[in-house]
This record gives structure tokens, sequence and C-alpha cells, in this order.
């Protein structure tokens, strides 16, 4: 009697099911149509709107379905994110890469009496950042598939809101709006990792929400006055302007505040592994693949083109900041008995890598750090999917309860270790460009520094190299056998979850130029702006 | 001159003798035992087109002594939206409650009556008569439970305190009579130039009687008993109207007319604005009872409202009035929620999400708007006030309320946190009516709306 109702039922899924894939492949050709229409139409098109906007009427959609139609709910958010990521596909295309410029932009009259303007572009900076969200979106919803079994309408409503609020950031080019969306992340944040999280889930989410929020209003102090000094909010004209050397001090520890938290730079990194292990698999890959590059990246947008002499002046304490990170969160590593804990750390040491390329102040050092962030953000993004995978079986994060796991599960270790090898910096692989570079860039800005960097690749591979070893081979550990019980190897799902960032992986790795050819010319014009209006000043 | 002679120029006074005549109406009805709705829905009705009529009485009366401009007429649009919401709000906490409607809804009308003669007041003396109008209607709103201890106890508290501070005001207004020789705020604005210390005297026992009734710290002690001991739907009341009056009136006041005596007021505000902060997020970061957090948090907010003041320019006052409007929609919203919830213990508030999402969900909107959290309205006025702040050089101010601000986040998320995160404890009995979900719509739409597009705010 009831298997008969269990027959049933999976008879109406796979109805349902076929019904569902059939709309989905008519949803994706609707979509390529229009985008060979956009592409045709030389993108006059509101493209930049409809990225940030379509998520968040996605969101509002899944709210609209009752709540027990709970595969209804996962398709379309499914649905939506492929959509979405389809839809940031012409920006790839045709991006102009020989211009430093903002493109694509939109421009609209907000709030008429501030002079505050509905504002958004992109330049080679903030381009990648977009379709890195995009894609890492679509694997959320995919691995959230099983893990989320709670809240589910409220889960993907999160998620496609935390993308849309954070896309809205990489394109701001009004510092009003800017804030707006850098704030209006934190809501859904807060809420995934509060509700979805692990054990200690609450602890790590109001830390994490009161850590940032902290930094965001010192943040918005700055902006304040800056404004005031201005009388404007365009990014752009602030960023031609050029302040007094006091100002840009204070100025500079302001939106320090914001982003040292983000990014986050040692001392202020403590959310981070909090959030990190706690949040689900989701909502890690969210923060390590693209929340925390908001950091770096306002570093790029704000601190440097805006504070140049300031910046300057900072730069050996913001280098040493970063050694410190690198050298610290790597040795932190080392300790670690939590699987996610470790890679938590890590990207405090591989953010380190990045602050450090930035703060170079050089062509390599700051190309490295935007490569770096992507690849940080692919890998760690993976590794982490990775650990969400073998957690919804075993239920336990604990490195000592594994063991053995490459006989059990061989071509998730093959998986595994592709993304261990990225994360290591392993030549071929995306890591290992961006960490070049940004040492490239700091032997010419330190010696000294990228000496010390340099050795916290040693004790990178050293951690994950145990880490693996620890948990893929030696003996079968008994206790994840028997977790592990009625579960076998990779599914479908998971495969093509984690397949197109093995494909991100090597592709940067063997073809950087993609994505260097991007950020060629924007960061080119940044470093002549920062060293120019510092000669203008002197 | 005659007095007979002087032109009246009742015009501009007419919504008010309307409110007045339709308020007796109300009050009389009780005799007629009229269905409770036919009452609440006729007053929302009246006052929503009471409010369509409002705008077009621009102009003076009594020779200046009552104004209607702009700025009035958008603080009163602020109370009879905020009454409207109220009056929704009370109706089904009367009905659970047994309590008689007509009363209650003419006493509300009464009180709003008299918030609309302060807004509008040139003149020191019809100041403080309806400054008396609406204290008095409040009292007698805040113990309308009359078995009821608490209730009762809290309008003792409120009526002597009060008094209290209306005395200490009336005083004020004495010492600058006797300093200036004329009530009228025109002629004293003439006057004040040369510095006198009596006029600085006076000022400063007026302010000491408005710090009273807005609950700047140390002035505060009532607030929070009386907020708890008070009917859920009159604590929505008195927390947010009465300040948008009494702000609107003295903020004015003190920007328009007392402003050669700028540094002196400015300062001692200052001092009061920097404690209401710090005490109002402290204390409330260690309330149980939800009543007494609100209260604790709109003495908080009190002291960043009184930083738009403190900038003292006309833009700055705007800051403080559009700022008003949106505290309304959120307090009033957020009060609705504890009644809707019918739960007053923070614990209780657990696992509400489970049993009733879409209530949590306003909820939730309600306490990021009240930290202050784009995209939200609570933070477009926010930051139009530090906006103000900044401008006129307080930006060392602005770090001290931010940092506040982010103290006070962590009350407001428990809230969020309790209702979304935790595993209920309780069964919530909630009270649902028609009327309390178009009032908690209202607010919600406002909210929300408001901070994505920020029309009338600026």
């Amino acid at each position: 009697m009831h298997e008969e109702v269990i027959a049933r039922n999976s008879n109406n899924f796979e109805l349902k099911k076929y019904l569902l894939i059939s709309f989905l492949l008519i949803i994706l050709v609707g979509s390529v149509i229009l985008v060979s229409g956009i592409a045709a139409n030389n993108l006059s098109f509101p493209i930049l709107s409809t990225l940030i906007f379509f998520p968040v009427a996605g969101a509002t959609l899944i709210a609209i379905i009752p709540r027990d139609k709970e595969e209804l709910i996962k398709f379309s958010a499914l649905i939506i994110s492929i959509v979405e990521f389809i839809f940031s596909i012409p920006l790839y295309i045709s991006f102009n890469k020989t211009t430093s410029q903002m493109q694509f932009k939109e421009e609209h009259l907000w709030i008429p009496e501030w002079g505050i303007k509905y504002y958004l572009g992109v330049d080679g900076i903030s381009i990648l950042f977009i379709l890195l969200s995009s894609l890492l979106t679509i694997l959320c919803v995919t691995v959230s598939w099983k893990e989320i079994d709670r809240k589910i309408k409220e889960f993907y409503a999160a998620l496609l809101i935390t993308h849309s609020a954070m896309i809205g950031v990489f394109m701001s080019l009004d510092i009003f709006l800017f804030y707006i969306f850098w704030e209006a992340m934190l809501i859904p944040m807060y809420l995934i990792i509060g509700i979805w999280g692990g054990p200690r889930r609450i602890y790590s989410a109001i830390k994490f929400f009161l850590y940032t929020f902290i930094g965001s209003v010192l943040m918005l102090v700055g902006i304040l006055v800056l404004y005031f000094h201005t009388g404007t909010s365009d990014i752009l004209s602030l960023m031609k302007n050029s302040y007094p050397y006091k100002m840009q001090l204070w100025l500079f520890w302001a939106f320090f505040a914001a982003f040292a938290v983000k990014v986050p730079m040692w001392p202020v990194h403590t959310w981070l592994p909090d959030a990190h292990t706690e949040a689900p698999t989701a909502g890690s890959v969210i923060l390590a693949g693209v929340l925390i590059k908001m950091g770096a990246y306002g570093f790029l947008r704000f601190n440097l083109p805006m504070f140049p002499e300031a910046t300057l002046a900072m730069k050996p304490f913001m280098m040493i900041l970063s050694v410190i990170a690198i050298i610290y969160g790597a040795l932190i590593c080392l300790i670690q008995k939590d699987l996610k804990r470790l890679i938590a750390y890590s990207s405090v040491s591989h953010m380190g890598f990045v602050t450090l390329g930035i703060f170079a102040l050089n062509q390599q050092g700051i190309q490295g750090g935007i490569i770096q962030m992507l690849n940080h953000g692919v890998v760690t993004g993976a590794l982490f999917l990775c650990i969400g995978i073998v957690y919804q079986r075993t239920h336990t994060r604990q490195i000592a309860h594994y063991g053995g796991v490459a006989t059990v599960m061989p071509a998730y270790s093959a998986f595994f270790m592709i993304f261990t090898l990225a994360s290591i910096g392993l030549p071929g692989t995306n890591g290992f460009i961006g960490e070049f570079l940004i040492l490239l860039g700091t032997f010419k800005a330190w010696k000294l520094m990228c000496i010390l960097a340099a050795t916290a690749l040693i004790i990178g591979a050293a951690y994950m190299l145990w880490l693996y070893q620890r948990v893929f081979f030696e003996k079968t550990n008994p206790e994840f056998l028997q977790h592990i019980h009625g579960y076998s190897d990779l599914n479908s799902r998971e495969i093509v979850t984690l397949l197109p960032l093995v494909l991100v992986v090597l592709w940067i790795g063997f073809y950087p130029n993609a994505l260097l050819s991007f950020m060629d010319v924007s960061v080119k014009e940044l470093i002549n702006h920062v060293t120019q209006s510092v000669g203008a000043m002197k | 001159m005659n007095i007979s002679q002087i032109p009246l120029q009742v015009e501009a006074l007419i919504p008010e003798i309307t409110l007045t005549g339709f308020a007796s109406l109300i009050l009389l009805a009780g005799l007629l035992k009229l269905k409770n709705e036919v009452l609440v829905w006729s007053s929302v009705l009246f006052l929503v087109i009471f409010a369509f009529f409002i705008p077009s009485f621009e102009g003076e009366a009594f020779n200046g002594m009552f104004l209607n401009d702009f700025l009035t007429i958008y603080l009163k649009l602020i109370i009879i939206i905020g009454t409207i919401i109220s009056l929704l709000v009370l109706t089904s906490y009367l009905k659970e409650k047994l309590i008689r409607f007509n009363e209650s809804i003419a006493f509300i009308l009464f009180s709003a009556l008299g918030m609309m003669l302060l807004v509008s007041a040139r003149e020191l003396i019809s100041f403080f008569l309806s400054f008396e109008l609406m204290s008095l209607s409040i009292y007698v709103l805040v113990g309308i439970r009359r078995y009821d201890v608490k209730s009762n106890e809290a309008a003792v508290k409120y009526f002597m305190l009060g008094g209290f501070s209306s005395a200490i005001m009336l005083f004020g207004i004495a010492f600058i009579y006797g300093a200036t020789n004329t009530t009228e705020l025109s002629l004293i604005l003439k006057i004040i130039s040369n510095y006198n210390p009596l006029i600085l005297i006076g000022l400063g026992l007026f302010i000491v009687g408005l710090c009273f009734k807005i609950a700047l710290v140390p002035f505060h002690m009532w607030a929070p008993d009386v907020y708890e001991g008070a009917p859920t739907p009159v604590t929505a009341f008195i927390s947010t109207l009465p300040k948008v009056a009494i702000l609107g009136a003295f903020g004015r006041v003190l920007v328009e007319i007392f402003r050669d005596y700028y540094i002196d007021w400015s300062n001692f505000l200052i001092v009061l604005s920097i404690a209401t902060m710090a005490a109002g997020n402290f204390f409330a970061l260690i309330q149980k009872n939800i009543k007494r957090m609100l209260a604790y948090s709109s003495i908080a907010h009190a002291g960043y409202i009184i930083i738009g003041v403190i900038v003292g320019t006309q833009s700055g006052f705007n800051s403080v009035v559009a700022y008003m409007f949106i505290y309304t929609l959120m307090n009033i919203g957020a009060f609705a929620m504890v009644i809707a919830f019918n739960e007053e213990s923070i614990e209780n508030y657990k696992g509400l999400h489970k049993f009733h999402p879409a209530l949590a969900m306003a909820m939730l909107i309600f306490m990021f708007s009240l930290t202050g959290v784009p995209p939200t309205a609570g933070f477009i006025v926010k930051f139009n006030i530090f906006l103000q702040a900044v401008k006129a050089g307080f930006t060392w101010l602005v770090v001290i309320a931010v940092i506040f601000t982010v103290i006070s986040a962590y009350y407001y998320l428990k809230i969020v946190m309790y209702m979304y995160m935790k595993e209920p404890v309780k069964l919530p009995e909630p009270i649902y009516s028609r009327e309390l979900e178009v009032a908690i719509l209202i607010c919600t739409i406002g909210v929300t709306f408001l901070g994505i597009l920020p029309l009338f705010l600026i």
C-alpha cells in the first residue's frame, strides 16, 4: 500500500519532470534567440538592468509558487539562473577589449534632488565577476537540490536576490547605488547562513552581519564626505577629482574599513571561517566565489583611483597586512580538523595574495590580483561544492572521520584532485597564473614580501596535499563506510555541477589570455591614473 | 485698534474645525449603538477624504498666529496617515479586549487634532494649548483598559510626568514672554536678536519640556513603562505621532525663530542626542519584552532624528520631517506585528516564520528598515539625516550615530533570527482582522516602495 503510493507519486513526478524539462528547453531556445537578437541590435538593450532585475523578478515568481510544489520551485530556480547566465553571455561576446571606458552604460536620474543617478556600466575589471557570479549561481542551485530540505522557497529566492545585489555592486557607477547594493546583499546572505547553515549558524550569521555592517557604515560616512567635497556621486567624476592629502588618508581608512572586512584582511578576518563553515554549501560558494571579491574590487574601484597618494603612503602597510594574512592563513590551515574550516582559512591566505598583488601597484600585480580573485572564486567555490557533496552523504566535516574515500568514490576523488592542484597553484591550472603574476608584481615592488609570500606556497601545498591524503588515501575509515552506506559515487547532477568548473580551471590555466585580455587596458589605465595623479600632486 | 475690526481669516483653519466636528460626532455616536466596523471605517473614510483636501487650505489665520504652509501640510499629512493606520490597528485589539470603540476613536481623533494645531501654531499660548489637547487625549488613551492594572499605572505615570513637563515648558514660555513681552513667534523673532539671559533660561526650560515628550535621555524614564503598559495599538500611536508633531513644531521653532541662540541649544541637544542614542540602544539590547525593546528603540530613534534639528538648517529640518514619515510607518508597522502575533515576550517569537511566513516577512522588513539597511526606506531617511549632518560639518557626530546603528542591528536582527532561525517554542495565537492586514500592508508597501523610489521624502 505504502509502496503503491510511492510508485504513483514517482510516476506523477516523472511526468512533471518531463514537462518541466521541455519547458526548460523552450525557455533556453527562446533566450538564445533573444540573445542573438540583442547581439544583432548592437546592445541598445538595457542588458545590465536586465541582469540585475531578472533574478529579482524570478525570486518574486518563486515566492508565488505554492510551498508544497517543491520540484517546481527548484526547476524554476534552475531555469531562472540558466537564463540569467545566458543573458550575461552577450556581455562577454560584445565587450570591447580595446578601451578602458565603461561599456553597456545605462544612466537615469534616480534621486534628482541629490543628483543621484541609477548609473550602470562595466569595464575590464568588473565584467568577469558578473560572468563568474552567474555561473556560480547555477551551480549553487544544482548543489542545493537535495541539501536544502526546508523553507525551499525562501532559499532559492534569497539566493537569486543575493546574486542580483552582488552583480549590482560590480556594475554600479554611482557611489550611492553602489552602497545600496553593497548593503542589500547582507539581508539575503544573513538569512542564507542563519536559516540553512550548520549547528553554529546563528552565531556565524550575526557575526557576519555585524562585522560587515560596521565596515559598511564607516564607508557610508566616507561616501558622504566624498559627496560633499565634490558635489557628485558619480564614480567616474569622483575618480577624476583630486583630494587634499589629509582627507585622502581619512577616506582611505573609511573605505578600508568596509573593504578590508569584506576581503577579509588580517586581522578582521575572523568572521570568514565561521561564516564559511556554517553556511550551507551554496552559501559558502557564493561567499567564497563572489562576495568576498567585492572587497578587493572596492579597493580597485575606490581606494586606488580616488586616493592615490594615500594608497602610495599605505602601500607598505597594506602589503605587510597581506603577507601576514597569507602566512597566517596557511599556517592555521595546517592545524584544522574541519574540512570546511580548512578551506575557509585557505581563503584568507589566497585573498592575502589578491590584496598583495593589488597593492604592489603594477600591471602584473593588479592583473594577477584580479585573475587570482576569479581563480579563487572558481577553485574555492568548487572545493566547497565538493565538500558539500560528501557532507550530504556522511553528515560530518571532521577530517578524522574520513579516509580511503578514493576507493569508494573514485570519480569524486578525481575532481577533488584537480581542484586541490589548482588551489596549490600547479602550472597548467588557473591557480598558477594568478599566483605567478602576483609574485612577479610583488617582486618588482618589494622583494622581501615576495619571498615571504612565496614560502606560503609551500605551506599551501603541504596543507592541501596532506588534506587530500588524509581524506582520500590511507586506510578506509570504518566510520566513513558506515556513513556512506547506501550512497555511491557522484550522480549525474553532481558531475554536471562540477564539470564546468573543471573546464574553467583548465581553460584559464592553459589560455589565461582569455581573461587577461579583458582587463589589460583597464588595468593599464588604472595604473596610469594612479601614477599620474600622484605625479600631479607632487 | 478695535478687536472686532481685525479680519479673522479662518479659512486656513477649516480642516481643523471639520475634524473637531467629526470627532465630537464619533463621541456622540456611542449613543446610537452603531456597529464597531461602521465607526472605524467611516472615520478612516473621513480621514482619507480629509487628507485629500488638506493641501488646498494653505494660508494663515488669526493674523499669522496659525500658519498652514507646505511644511505644516506635509506634517499634517503624516499625522493623518499615521492616524488612519493607528485606527486600523486599533480595531482588532479593541474587538479582542472588548473595549468601547467610540471613545477610543474619538480620543485618537482629538489627539490628532491637537497635533495638527500644534504644528500650525505660531504663537506660544496656542502652542501650549494644542500641546495639552494632544497630551490629555493621549493620557486617556493610555488608560483605556480600565480594569488593567498595568494600563492604569502607565496612564497615571504618563499623566504625572507629562503634567510636570508641561509645567516646565509653560515656565519657559513665561520667561520668554517676560523677556520679549509677546508670545507671537513672528514678533519674538524680531526682538530676539539682542542677547538676553532670560530668553536663554526660557529656551532651556522650553527644550526640557520638549525632551520629556519625545523621551530624550535623561528625560526618558517614563517611556518604557508607559509604552509597555499602554494597550499595544496606543503604544504604536504614542510612540510615533506625538513625536512627529512635537519635533515638527519645536524643531521648526528652534531652527527658524531661535537661530540666534543656535550655539546654545545645538550644543545642549548634541549632548542629549549622544546620550539618547547610547542609552536607547544599549538598554534595548537587554530587553525581553518586545514592547519594551521597541520603546527603547524608539528612544534611540529620537536620538538620530534630533541630529537633523541640531544641523540647524532648513534642509536639515526637512530631513527630520522625512525621517518621521518613514519612522511612523515602520514603527506602527512593527507594533502592528506585535498585535498580530499577540505575543509580547521576545522568546515566543521563536519559529514564527513556520506558522506565519507572510507576517514574518513583514516583520523582517520592518526590522531591517528600523536598522536602516537598504533597500528599505529606513535607510533612505537615515541617510538623508546623515547627509545633512555631514553637510553642516558634523561628520564626527555621524560617525557616532552609525556606530550606534550597528549596535542597534543586533537587537533588531535578534527578532529576525528568532522568527526564522529558531525552532518554535509555543504555538502562536495570532489576532487576524481585515483592518490589521490592511494596516500592515500599507506600512510594508510604504517602507519598501519608498526605499526604492524615495518620492516625497527629500
